[in-house]
């Protein structure tokens, strides 16, 4: 298994992928953006696209109707990061089936801690409008005011409750 | 002039095909920081591993001071970039509550599909959670749609709110994440590459600082209106455009009726809105007219504020040009100096299909006419006597079919 790489160096290796979004694409990275636009084409399915295009919470995802969701740009680029992911993995072989959780956490709890805290951040990212990558990185870099609250507001969460949680990390 | 999507330079299909390059690098780069696994992520909590810290951070600021020069060298239009909307109370609690995700997680949204790819359960079971919470949310949208729309500020930068320079505040994020590494860093020995990274933070971010003490400074404008080099005369402009400078940009901030009866050769139309969205080269020769002179006048100091060095207005507006251009008129009674200037205008006066005409009585000369470069700013009885003559003078050239 090889080692990770400088942390400073993979940082600035995604601030230059940042960049060339903005200059490229006119915005910049995002993760949570994708999630909403593949369950907004999920509703539309369900209920018809007809209704989920009327809703505005799913409307902004369904603009042109219902089309593929491979048309979006956000879910296009998390496609790519899973592919990136894969890739670079494969390569310094840590590619492997694992489930990864803290000494005396057993499986199931450590998936069904995972799930509570994925849908906590999906209707937390939904309510910011963006996540770590689309907000906090993007945005931040942009210097926009939300952005910067979104990140006070998300790291000081974090540290205030991790007494909780520190038996699942030990 | 980028970015590439705004200026249609890719096109729509072009500009999709980037996203799955992009999203590459940035999972490789996550990937490769280690930023697959969910102990490391949650080390940042603990303060056991502060990858998370360094590695966002170190983007931030690669993309904050990029974006920055790119913009001031005239690469890259930040007005065009977008802007993450600020609604404040519902980015606080959203943010709360994605921190306790985060926490409990131990993986963010992008970096659950840098685990999932690698095989992690525990990343796919977050991908599944994060899928349910935004489904979750959609279903209460009615109940939470208030709340979500509220104190919405807009999109505004942290440097809009503090009402300083975007280049203070980049340098003052810059200074505070460097500090930050610094205190992160301190019982380990910097390498020859985090030394080079942090002189070059320091230098790109001081600049920034001074440049923009330097640009956005009211002061400075002010000298340049007092001194007159904010504007053009017309015969100038006309120089210009014969002598078919490629950098030139003529803008008629008149109606669109107005602009369609008549305009400056090569001008097109806009509006202070649509001037202020536009993406323009950073060195090109900005030239505005409006009827009289004062929406010229507004458009001039928006562009200088965007940073627009050569940047004209016709005073006068359009009269001008129709009188000192298209239209000259040379008193019986001229003076030496009247007479030279006539000879000037009357050659460019044929190039753009105009007349002129010598031995007029002076009374048939407008009101300011040989020195409306020279004249003060005009009262108010003076521009709505020159706006009928600009439409007498349209008229005129109108009948002669021009």
């Amino acid at each position: 298994m090889k080692r990770y790489a400088d942390p400073y160096a993979a940082g600035v290796g995604i601030g230059v992928v940042l960049l060339a979004a903005y200059a490229i694409a006119g915005r910049g990275l995002g993760a949570s953006g994708a999630f909403a636009s593949v369950v907004a084409t999920g509703m539309a399915v369900v209920e018809g696209s007809a209704d989920a295009s009327r809703s505005p919470a799913t409307a902004p995802y369904l603009t042109n109707g219902l089309t593929s969701p491979l048309q979006d740009w956000l879910v296009l680029e998390l496609l790519g990061v899973i592919v990136g992911g894969f890739a670079s993995a494969w390569f310094a072989g840590r590619a492997q089936p694992t489930v990864e959780r803290g000494e005396g956490v057993s499986t199931s709890r450590r998936l069904g801690v995972a799930v509570a805290g994925g849908v906590l951040m999906g209707v937390g990212a939904k309510l910011a409008r963006g996540c770590t990558s689309g907000q906090a990185l993007t945005g931040g870099a942009l210097l926009a005011t939300g952005s910067w609250i979104f990140i006070v507001a998300c790291f000081a969460t974090g540290y205030a409750l991790s007494p909780l949680a520190r038996r699942l990390w030990r | 002039m980028m970015p590439f999507a705004e200026t249609v330079t890719l096109g729509a299909t072009g500009t999709l095909m980037t996203a799955p390059v992009l999203g590459f690098a940035f999972g490789w780069c996550l990937e490769r920081a280690g930023l697959g696994s969910a102990r490391k992520l949650a080390g940042q909590f603990y303060l056991t591993d502060l990858t998370v810290f360094k590695v966002m951070f170190s983007a931030l600021l690669t993309a904050m001071l990029g974006a920055f020069w790119l913009d001031r060298f005239g690469i890259l239009d930040l007005q065009l970039v977008y802007l993450p909307e600020t609604f404040v109370w519902p980015q606080l609690a959203g943010g709360a509550l994605f921190g306790a995700g985060f926490l409990f997680a131990g993986l963010c949204p992008g970096t659950s599909c840098v685990a999932a790819a690698s095989g992690r359960g525990d990343g796919l079971a977050v991908v599944g959670g994060m899928l349910l919470g935004v489904l979750l949310f959609n279903l209460g949208y009615s109940h939470l749609e208030r709340f979500y729309t509220s104190s919405a500020l807009g999109a505004v930068t942290l440097s809009d709110l503090a009402g300083t320079s975007r280049g203070l505040m980049v340098g003052i994020v810059a200074g505070a994440a460097l500090v930050g590494f610094m205190i992160v860093g301190r019982r380990v020995t910097a390498t020859p590459l985090h030394r080079g990274l942090a002189v070059l933070t320091v230098a790109l971010a001081l600049a920034a600082v001074a440049v923009d003490l330097k640009n956005v400074d009211a002061g400075s404008l002010a000298a340049e209106i007092q001194s007159e080099r904010d504007h053009i005369s017309a015969p100038d402009l006309a120089s210009l455009i014969i002598a078919g400078d490629s950098t030139l940009r003529v803008f008629d901030l008149r109606s669109p009726s107005e602009f369609v009866r008549m305009h400056i050769p090569g001008a097109r139309h806009a509006t202070i809105d649509t001037l202020s969205r536009e993406a323009l080269p950073r060195d090109a020769t900005l030239v505005l007219y409006s009827e009289g002179g004062a929406h010229a006048a507004q458009a001039w100091v928006l562009l200088r504020m965007r940073g627009h060095a050569r940047v004209y207005f016709l005073r006068e507006g359009l009269f001008e040009w129709l009188a000192r251009v298209m239209e000259p008129r040379l008193p019986a009674d001229a003076t030496e100096r009247e007479r030279a200037d006539f000879a000037r205008a009357a050659e460019m006066s044929r190039f753009f299909g105009g007349s002129a005409r010598a031995g007029v009585p002076r009374a048939d000369v407008p009101t300011g006419y040989w020195n409306a470069g020279h004249s003060e700013h005009a009262s108010e009885t003076e521009t709505a006597a020159r706006q009928s003559s600009t439409n007498q003078l349209i008229a005129g050239i109108r009948r002669r079919g021009c």
